[in-house]
């Protein structure tokens, strides 16, 4: 891990005040003066050097795909070709503004309109909007269409939403801020939907189930056939979180599953880059059934000319300003175009055996709660750890030392001490045979000398943070720091 | 594809011990397919030169002309530096900084774009952003709703109609009684508001400047609203707070807004850059992540996710918010920018940016082409009044086959606004060359067309 | 693992120490421990009035959250305000310094249903 032990100044802290002349406000302009700014805005005082300097050294002090393997389980960390970058930033697709005329626009409307077409193409369903801005934006607008579905057909005492034990955090918050009732099931045996569980929740209240297949664990859910008509048979429909679905291009379609509703993490799924948090894109497919409800506008093409339709039947209005992450949207295209549908399944493919294949050489080496063959990603535990006195989180930390990102810990919820392992399709053998070397030479040292791991990461700028202060008394901004080191403990930057 | 690489699919066949990849599979039989067709996808993926020909031949279908249009996206000048530091792939192919010790860079820049957006807003603290300001306004609602655990929210109907347009969609569940209050004369009234608050108010929502760009009178307002015990949130715009009050001197208790004009090109809409700034007693409801500062075992000062508990992958149903992925980067180019800019900088560009509204709006009414549907103060955006939305429409298109698209025809959201153009006007219009098309318009001639 | 035995104790974890017609609560120490170090609590307005079983508030750890739960029908008569600032003594004394509410007891017959010591130990045991 690059950087140094030292601590970066704040921008704020920069003393280097521009020579710049501030062209004053013109005489005569009518304004309300008890609605000027009197103050300084106190914005950073620094030269484009020390600026420079200044990001060059935080970044330094990160760590993305394209600094080491990311095993991130459920994010899908893939290498992110650069030409989509390239292409994304040509001036003729930033610069449009979205409320220009359709005819100046078209380039635009036809690449939306065929990234519709494909993504219906690859999942089956009926009808697309891109307003969604993330996954977790994607379900809301889904659970929305759900909601106003249900309405629409007078159906206003389902109040219920299923949702698995195993399932993102997502899905509970997005339908109690839907307004539903959450209602877990609890997972069986083979870490798959207990049908016996469902059957005892499933009734004439219930909105729809929320899912992800495969599920968190990385299985596949092999009776979502049966599962799909357990909930269609109430009346309530099926929602597709589609955080996982990467291993399914080309091979199964997520309508032919009975999903009547889905979201697609473009930002996961088909590589555009993370950017340390957002943005994402999170696009809805529907069936037949509930097109009627999709956000305006929708894209239609009429002989050759493209145009934004505003005339949906029974639209539930807007999720957001303008269409959607256009530049984010725009990537993806580009990224199904350069694989083609024989590139997708072969996506689909190699991630399947990528797992697998890390799977077996892990599974010799820690826990594997769920044995059975695996889809993109897979859970281990590290309960091995417990009798020397560690746990999951020393091995994730010391893991970091050796190069790499750790990978999702402590989730699923329902695998103590979780490892959640994704190695994408874009690592090679190697990659993933170094990787486990590395993680047996870690368990060797969990034996010889825990405090390594106890104590790791040590090749980091900072070691483990202390957490519980940070929510106890928390300082979000440096105005707080300030105002903190002239009264408390936190000592000043050497 | 040849980002992808060789498996050596047989060594791993064998290693597993199957024969096809199918063995792996738990797919019921019905729904697998073993080969599959498609109409638009091609069947070979393209290179990566013929990728750039398929972009260059799409962004030649758009016509991109300069433009006189703002309505919540705006065209600003963006500084090299930001798109050369944002670019930089430790940022940009980072996920979110869950691991802090090798995301301290990270979480720095996000400390001090939450610092920035404080200090901008003249407010005590801000997330690590959200998607845009229409849903930065819904979170703005919910946050509001929790605080004072009441639930009708007045909205006044001069802000932007998108963001009313999403906020009551997100309502379906019915969280919020939305009561609308009508402005006056482009503007809110102060006593429209009096008469319109109930026991039930938990917030009223202001934007400033407002959808037309006028600039309302922020402290008449909240002095109503603080004497009534109800929150205001103010829907901003970060550009013009160079050259007027933050929402946080006149009492706003939520300031929220559309970021993307901070260092993001407009990308037909997408992304943007959600900002969401408060009161530090109100951080606990806040949605999305924070930043929050701590020190190590030694002792050395570092950033961590702090304030977790709130967020959906602890709280689950509980949680402020369902966010997850947020808009970090456009928040990254935010932060970058407005420190490339500095105090002056800043200053400039925002003075700039009034100026030249004034200048355009000034030679159109004096050229007598049109006048302003409000006589009252604006910032970078006001509105045009022609004689009858033909003229507008006359106008308008002799500058279009000039290649510049002048302003908004507000008809196409508001059907009494037929001879109405919202026009913004930045920096990167060229006021000169709209000069000589103007002075060569024959607006007179055309009254009798 | 301390357990009072003065005190009545509900399957969710929250103590109730009766004096006649009011009452204190908490939460027990095994809940503080199951918790870690813990963070914030969010507390109820003096005044208020809960059912037994209702949510009066939560409390959070770095990583986890929990509601907590009226173990009688009752109105809140004072808050611990010591605990905003310093949600560590719940940790530290969770039966002493780190009590909650005191409360207005709304029906008698509902304390009987809670558990004894002895029953508690046995419910976090099994």
């Amino acid at each position: 891990m690059p950087g140094n032990k030292q601590m970066n100044k704040f921008i704020f802290d920069f003393n280097e005040k521009s020579e710049d002349y501030v062209t004053p406000v013109k005489t005569g302009i009518i304004r309300p003066n008890h609605m000027v700014r009197q103050q300084p805005l106190g914005l950073p005082q620094v030269s484009e050097v020390s600026l420079v300097r200044h990001f060059t050294n935080l970044s330094r002090k990160n760590f993305g795909v394209d600094n080491g393997f990311y095993p991130l389980g459920s994010c899908t960390m893939k290498y992110n070709p650069k030409i989509n970058e390239k292409i994304a930033s040509l001036k003729d697709f930033t610069e449009p503004h979205p409320l220009m005329d359709e005819d100046l626009i078209q380039g635009h409307l036809e690449m939306l309109y065929e990234m519709e077409q494909f993504l219906k193409e690859i999942s089956g369903m009926a009808g697309i909007t891109f307003q969604p801005s993330a996954g977790a934006h994607g379900e809301i607008t889904g659970i929305i269409l759900i909601k106003a579905f249900h309405n629409h057909h007078k159906d206003i005492d389902r109040k219920k939403i299923i949702v698995p034990d195993s399932s993102h955090g997502t899905n509970p918050a997005t339908a109690s801020i839907a307004g539903f009732e959450v209602v877990e099931i609890k997972s069986n045996p083979e870490g798959l939907v207990d049908l016996t569980e469902l059957e005892k929740v499933l009734d004439d209240q219930v909105a729809a189930l929320m899912l992800t297949n495969p599920n968190t664990l990385g299985l596949f859910e092999k009776h979502i056939l049966k599962i799909s008509k357990m909930v269609h048979d109430v009346g309530g429909l099926l929602y597709y979180d589609g955080a996982n679905l990467n291993p399914l291009f080309g091979r199964v379609k997520i309508a032919d599953m009975g999903f009547d509703v889905v979201h697609f993490n473009l930002h996961k799924s088909f590589s555009t880059p993370h950017g340390g948090g957002g943005p994402g894109a999170g696009p809805v497919g529907v069936n037949k059934k509930i097109m009627s409800f999709l956000p305006v506008p929708l894209i239609k093409k009429k002989d050759d000319r493209y145009t934004f339709d505003y005339n949906v039947r029974h639209s539930i209005g807007k999720m957001r300003s303008f269409y959607g992450n256009f530049n984010v949207i725009l990537k993806s295209y580009f990224y199904i175009l350069s694989l083609g549908l024989e590139g997708l399944r072969s996506v689909s493919e190699k991630a399947i055996l990528n797992a697998n294949y890390l799977k077996n050489q892990l599974s010799r080496l820690l826990e594997l709660p769920y044995k059975n063959h695996c889809m993109h990603e897979f859970v281990l535990s590290g309960k091995t750890l417990n009798q020397w006195g560690l746990h999951t989180i020393d091995l994730a930390k010391r893991l970091i030392d050796y190069g790499y990102h750790p990978p999702t810990v402590y989730f699923p919820l329902i695998v103590d001490e979780a490892i959640m392992i994704e190695p994408t399709e874009t690592e090679s053998k190697e990659t993933l045979d170094t990787f486990a070397r590395d993680l047996e030479r870690i368990l060797k040292e969990a034996k010889s000398d825990p405090d390594k791991l106890k104590k790791a990461p040590h090749s980091t700028p900072v070691g483990r943070l202390d957490e519980v202060t940070a929510a106890r008394q928390p300082i979000v901004t440096y105005d707080e720091y300030k105002d903190q080191l002239r009264t408390s403990n936190l000592e000043p930057r050497t | 594809m040849y980002f992808i690489p060789d498996l050596n699919k047989n060594a791993l066949f064998k290693e597993l011990g199957i024969e096809r990849l199918e063995d792996l599979l738990s797919i019921p039989k019905t729904i697998y397919l073993n080969t599959c067709k498609t109409r638009y996808i091609p069947l070979k993926g393209l290179s990566e030169k013929v990728l750039l020909e398929r972009a260059f031949e799409l962004s030649h279908k758009n016509q991109c002309m300069e433009y006189y249009i703002g309505a919540g996206i705006y065209n600003h000048y963006i500084p090299a530096v930001v798109d050369q530091l944002a670019s930089r792939s430790e940022f940009y192919t980072s996920y979110t900084p869950y691991q802090p010790e090798i995301s301290q860079g990270y979480l720095q820049a996000m400390f001090e774009y939450q610092s920035i957006i404080a200090r901008l807003t003249g407010l005590d603290i801000s997330n690590a952003s959200l998607y845009d300001g229409a849903t930065a306004l819904v979170e703005a609602c919910v946050m509001a709703k929790r605080i004072k655990n009441k639930d009708e929210i007045l909205i006044v109907d001069n802000i932007n109609p998108q963001y009313r347009q999403v906020l009551s969609t997100y309502n379906i569940a019915d969280h919020f009684t939305l009561k609308t209050i009508k402005s006056i004369k482009g503007s809110v009234s102060p006593e429209t508001i009096r008469n319109n608050c109930s026991d039930q108010t938990a917030a009223l929502v202001i934007q400033n400047p407002n959808f037309f760009g006028i600039i309302e009178d922020g402290p008449a307002i909240s002095k109503i609203l603080k004497e009534k015990n109800i929150l205001l949130i103010t829907v901003f715009y970060p550009l013009s707070l160079g050259f007027l009050l933050p929402p946080g001197k006149f009492h706003t208790d939520i300031a929220v807004a559309e970021g993307q004009c901070l260092g993001n090109t407009p990308s037909l809409g997408g992304p943007g850059l959600g900002i969401i700034a408060s009161r530090k007693e109100y951080i606990r409801k806040m949605p999305g992540r924070i930043v929050g500062m701590t020190k190590d075992a030694d002792g050395r000062p570092g950033f961590v996710l702090t304030l977790q508990a709130r967020e959906q992958h602890i709280r689950r149903e509980k949680a402020t918010s369902n966010i997850c992925s947020n808009h970090a980067l456009c928040a990254l180019r935010a932060l970058i920018y407005l420190s490339a800019l500095g105090e002056e900088g800043f200053k400039n560009v925002s003075y700039l940016n009034l100026n030249l509204s004034h200048e355009l709006s000034d030679m159109i009414i004096k050229k007598g082409i049109a006048g302003l549907k409000f006589e009252k103060p604006f910032f970078n955006e006001f509105v045009l009044d022609f004689p009858s939305g033909k003229q507008l429409r006359r106008f308008r298109n002799y500058l279009k086959k000039n290649r510049i698209l002048f302003g908004f025809p507000l008809e196409k959201i508001r059907s009494d606004l037929k001879n109405s153009l919202l026009v913004t006007v930045t920096e990167m219009n060229d006021l000169k060359r709209l000069k000589t098309l103007i002075g060569s318009y024959h607006a007179g001639k055309q009254t009798n067309e | 693992m301390e357990i009072k035995d003065s005190l009545l104790y509900t399957p969710s974890h929250e103590w109730l120490k009766k004096e006649n017609g009011s009452g204190i609560v908490g939460i027990t120490d095994y809940a503080q421990n199951q918790l870690g170090d813990i963070v914030f609590i969010e507390m109820p307005e003096v005044g208020k009035t809960y059912a037994k079983g209702e949510s009066f508030g939560s409390i959070e750890s770095v990583k986890a959250v929990s509601d907590l739960y009226a173990p009688v029908d009752f109105e809140v008569v004072q808050v611990n305000d010591t605990l905003s600032s310093s949600p560590e003594l719940v940790n530290k004394d969770p039966y002493g310094q780190g009590w909650m509410l005191k409360i207005k007891i709304k029906d008698d017959s509902q304390v009987n249903q809670l558990l004894k010591s002895e029953d508690y130990k046995k419910s976090i045991s099994s």
